[in-house]
């Protein structure tokens, strides 16, 4: 990692304003001295946050002494469960000041009570820009008209209605979907309301595809696979999609391509908690690779039985996430994904390819006969 | 986007499908179907001892792990989804051409039963067993170390890896023969699996196949409903003599998972669903997405896995299950 260009807080770089100046100014960043800035504002014992200030006492070590990001290990796995119990505005530190205004975002709860996180608006400004930045790589141009047909509510995903108006001058047309209404239909056992439900949504995209002049889709691989099946004509006169919130592997988007028929298709990885752009996949094909928003999320590719080794270039292992914001300290999530771990030599952190479920052994390979 | 099943093989001893069986009416009427062909009670299928005798323990022991992977594809087949191509090795391979429409329910069960009836070796044969080989990746082109040596015989291909580092083989012969030869080999490479007696997939499984040829020549194949591909060779059978042929040869001759997997792959399967426990999750390298399914809640992740890789369901609801 290495390499240092000054930057003292995250505060400074969320003073510029220009999207790619503050791309270009994150991926300089010196890891080490990013992850100092952040947990020691987290622990900070008069301002930091009150989740993290309570679990101080409990850990084996002064976070103080945490000097570079591969120590964050010391923290352990982060419990999710906490997410889901705890309330939001105590994982934020206390220099922000009380009461929070703002979004406190769900992820999960397709079968359960989802995990929150609340976001601030430099947090929700990091996102965006990158999101934005992502559109530009990709081809998506500015000042078109654009589809969303994404969950919302309190799904971030749906954020990206603003982020495509705001940053990347869009006017934007919006259907809602519910993915908790879907994985509870799988749940009681009711495809034909599945397929009900999922033509709901379709006849939705396709009256606005009529009507709008719509230039860009962005939704799920799921309802893009379901507008590809029912509506292929519309779907070969977009401009481009935007596709994200669920797998891609590297079938699925050599079909979304064909189906675009020389259309753009931008993917990205990721969840509430952090994302992963797409840097693109070599016209003779292979696996799909992302990078992450760095500084602020970094990701690891681990070993399965190992959660604190990280595996060897290409090799495949559990993706471990890392959020550093100002006022997010996550430390190792561990994904119920897997991946090769990938390394790109524009990037300064590893990335991740070839990204697909968790799958862990479970029996010895005698079982097998 | 087509959904591949593929079925594993192997027979072993523990219960299997309680689970599943207790949480679904579908299953227990299932069951119940497969005592009136078999004469095994429900209990006895699900979880009762294995008979005394060889071949008579094999038979119920087929049947027990037959009747789940029915089980889940039934169940599946409630949720809304159905496979666009199926394949399974030995016992699975029986399975699936079932399920692929070449073979009636009733013509399987009453086979599997029938095959209790085989005759065990004499009391003064050698004993069989198999045994898993592990190849490194870096020694694929060398000779392997099972070559040449007396009673011991390639069984199966079972292909890479996960993490691609080795290769899973599968050996059956002479018991005695296999175990000199693991210890002949560096440690690891060579693993006698426990319990297992029969040599399947080998010369010495000849007895058994005279014994139920007669039976499988009269069996009323027809020509499958969907892909059927064959774990003896790469390709698809497409007609009734084709899947009779598999069942022929199925006793002795060598199995491969990778002529199955890269079948599918030709397919162009987007989605492989492994039914049942004999093919345990994560120990292999598939071309494609796969969730392996045993267990209730496994129904409801390989639904929502299809939906979430865009793959249609197959029509209207059978009813609730798995609340």
């Amino acid at each position: 990692m290495g390499r240092r260009v000054g930057l003292a807080t995250g505060t400074e770089i969320n003073d510029v304003t220009d999207p790619d100046v503050l791309v270009s100014k994150w991926l300089d960043a010196d890891i080490d001295e990013w992850t100092r800035t952040v947990v020691r504002r987290t622990f900070d014992a008069d301002t930091g946050s009150p989740y993290w200030l309570s679990r101080r006492e409990r850990l084996a070590f002064d976070p103080y002494d945490i000097t570079r990001h591969e120590e964050l290990t010391a923290f352990g796995p982060f419990p999710l469960a906490d997410l889901r119990s705890v309330d939001p505005a105590d994982l934020v530190p206390r220099d922000v000041p009380r009461p929070l205004a703002g979004r406190v975002w769900d992820t999960g709860g397709t079968t359960g009570t989802p995990c929150r996180v609340y976001y601030t608006p430099a947090m929700l400004h990091h996102r965006a820009v990158w999101r934005r930045w992502s559109f530009v790589h990709e081809g998506f141009a500015p000042g078109r008209r654009w589809l969303q047909a994404t969950p919302t509510g309190p799904h971030l995903i749906g954020h990206g209605v603003w982020e495509v108006a705001d940053l990347h001058a869009g006017l934007v047309y919006a259907i809602d979907m519910d993915p908790r209404w879907v994985k509870r239909l799988i749940r009681e056992g009711r495809p034909a309301d599945v397929e009900r439900y999922t033509g709901h949504l379709v006849d939705q995209i396709t009256d606005a595809l009529d009507q709008r002049g719509i230039d860009y889709l962005n939704t799920t691989p799921a309802l893009f696979s379901a507008l590809c099946r029912s509506a292929p004509e519309r779907v070969a006169a977009l401009a481009g999609a935007r596709l994200s919130g669920t797998q891609i592997n590297a079938a699925m988007y050599r079909d979304f391509r064909a189906a675009l028929n020389g259309g753009i298709c931008g993917i990205s990885y990721g969840n509430t908690f952090g994302n992963a752009a797409f840097l693109g996949v070599p016209e003779s094909g292979g696996t799909i690779p992302y990078m992450p928003n760095y500084p602020q999320v970094t990701m690891a590719v681990v070993r399965k039985d190992d959660w604190r080794t990280v595996v060897a270039p290409g090799a495949n292992g559990q993706v471990r996430l890392t959020v550093l914001h100002d006022d997010l300290f996550l430390p190792n999530i561990l994904e119920r994904d897997q991946a090769a771990r990938h390394l790109d030599a524009e990037w300064p952190c590893d990335g991740v390819a070839d990204v697909r479920p968790l799958q862990i052994a479970s029996a010895a390979p005698e079982g097998l006969y | 986007m087509p959904l591949g099943y593929l079925f594993g093989g192997g027979v072993g001893t523990e219960p299997h499908g309680i689970e599943l069986y207790e949480a679904s009416p579908l299953v227990r009427q299932l069951y119940e179907e497969i005592s009136g062909y078999t004469g095994l009670t429900a209990e006895q299928i699900l979880r009762g001892e294995l008979p005394e005798g060889r071949e008579r323990r094999q038979s119920a022991g087929t049947i027990r792990e037959t009747a789940l992977a029915i089980a889940v594809h039934d169940l599946l087949a409630e949720a809304g989804l159905r496979p666009d191509v199926v394949g399974g090795l030995s016992l699975g391979a029986m399975t699936a051409s079932c399920l692929a429409g070449a073979l009636d329910r009733k013509s399987l069960f009453t086979m599997l039963a029938r095959t209790a009836d085989a005759p065990d070796p004499r009391p003064d044969a050698a004993e069989e067993g198999m045994a898993l080989a592990f190849v490194q990746a870096a020694d694929a082109q060398s000779p392997p170390p099972w070559q040449g040596a007396a009673d011991v015989h390639l069984a199966g291909d079972f292909g890479p890896v996960a993490d691609g580092s080795q290769r899973i083989l599968m050996l059956a012969g002479h018991r005695a023969a296999i175990e000199r030869l693991a210890a002949d080999s560096p440690s690891g490479a060579i693993v006698p699996l426990p319990g297992r007696n029969i040599a399947v997939h080998s010369p010495l499984r000849r007895p058994f196949r005279d014994f139920i040829a007669p039976h499988v020549a009269k069996m009323p194949f027809t020509t499958p409903r969907i892909p059927l591909l064959s774990c003896l060779e790469r390709g698809e059978l497409k007609t009734a003599d084709e899947v009779r042929d598999m069942f022929e040869r199925n006793s002795t001759d060598p199995i491969s998972l990778v002529d199955i997997y890269e079948g599918m792959r030709d397919h162009d399967v987007r989605l492989g669903l492994v039914m049942g426990p004999a093919i345990p999750e994560g120990i292999l390298d598939f071309p494609f997405p796969v969730v392996h399914v045993e267990k209730p809640e496994h129904i409801q992740l390989a639904v929502s896995t299809a939906y979430d890789l865009g793959i249609g369901f197959s029509g209207g609801d059978l009813g609730t299950w798995g609340h």
